[in-house]
């Protein structure tokens, strides 16, 4: 299937849907630690973007990359991709994707990082909730795991930011 | 996923193994199934075992194993898809061998869930590995972790190498999935 043809598929209620190699993959409801892990980070990153405005928070936005669409569960986009405003799918990959891993396969998710960053993301987060782990995976394909007493980083896609990787992990 | 219903023993269930037909680990107590691979799996599998035991055979420098138990801890038992034993660890006697984790574990992702496989190398980690290779069939890249945290992904035009676990060793990516 093309993106235009999925793009024109009839929105079913609650479901979330991406297009992977041509491939419509129906996106799992998550429960609460999945949940509960994307409201921290929604909590620290927009505070933290309230504080330095160089970008804006979205969450299970649909990008455009080529022919695959991805809906990552959270991604920031930094202002100078932010106009103009139009009603078409961002294009391109966020500039920072952020997915907290519940049921998917190891090898779909490798898929998909690895399609932000070839469509231009300069990092992608994968947050493990059950390993209680961040990876960061930057583009120069270097990956660093972060565990729960660390402070992460923002590194190139947040210059600046920094949290303790319990904060994301806060009330599991 | 079957489990059981008490939680077992490292002990009772390397005694289950020895009868067991289907490919099995032991995690937290509950026995769980092993994904079985299709033939990408297989080819992949065969490609590094001959490119490990060439070079192992050559520099004197280890075992490669195909499908191994290691008892990690009295409640975990992991099967890595190959590993490495280097000659240090060969020393050991049969039994003292596969406890703890390998030198090199090496997974071929086929259907696990991401969770689980982060799982597995944290815990080959826990327990001692110097480096665990993550083998992903359908992007055709190679993830090299290491104990400190960093790892890098290789993709098909690069030339993987492994100070850690195989000082000395290089090969190119695209061997490894050579055929597929």
């Amino acid at each position: 299937m093309t993106v235009d043809e999925f793009l024109k598929l009839p929105e079913v209620e609650g479901e979330k849907m991406e297009l992977i190699h041509g491939e419509v993959i129906s996106m799992a409801n998550a429960g609460m630690v999945h949940e509960t892990v994307k409201a921290n980070l929604i909590d620290v990153l927009a505070a933290w973007l309230r504080q330095h405005r160089i970008g804006k928070l979205y969450a299970e936005t649909t990008y455009r990359l080529g022919g695959d669409t991805l809906a990552p569960d959270l991604s920031v986009l930094r202002n100078e991709r932010l106009t103009p405003v139009t009603k078409d799918l961002p294009l391109g990959a966020p500039d920072l994707a952020i997915e907290v891993v519940s049921s998917e396969t190891a090898a779909r998710l490798r898929t998909k990082i690895g399609l932000y960053l070839e469509h231009g993301s300069k990092a992608v987060w994968v947050i493990y909730p059950e390993a209680r782990l961040v990876e960061i995976h930057s583009a120069n394909d270097q990956v660093t795991i972060f565990k729960q007493d660390q402070i992460l980083e923002g590194h190139d896609a947040l210059p600046g930011f920094s949290t303790p990787v319990s904060a994301i992990f806060e009330g599991l | 996923m079957s489990t059981t219903t008490a939680p077992m023993t490292a002990d009772e269930f390397l005694k289950l193994l020895d009868t067991e037909e289907q490919r099995v680990e032991l995690i937290d107590g509950e026995v769980v199934d092993m994904p079985s691979g299709g033939p990408a799996h297989e080819q992949v599998k065969a490609n590094l075992n001959r490119i490990l035991d060439r070079w192992l055979d050559r520099h004197g420098a280890g075992l490669v194993y195909n499908e191994s138990a290691y008892r990690l801890d009295d409640r975990i038992v992991q099967v890595p898809d190959l590993s490495v034993l280097g000659t240090e660890r060969l020393k050991l006697s049969l039994e003292e061998r596969f406890r703890g984790a390998p030198d090199l574990a090496i997974e071929v992702v086929s259907s696990e869930t991401a969770n689980r496989l982060q799982t597995k190398i944290d815990l080959y980690f826990m327990h001692g590995s110097k480096a665990v290779w993550s083998i992903f069939l359908e992007a055709r890249k190679v993830q090299i972790s290491h104990p400190n945290g960093h790892a890098e992904t290789l993709k098909q035009d690069q030339i993987l190498e492994d100070p850690d676990a195989l000082p000395g060793f290089s090969t190119p990516v695209s061997a490894i999935f050579e055929g597929l």
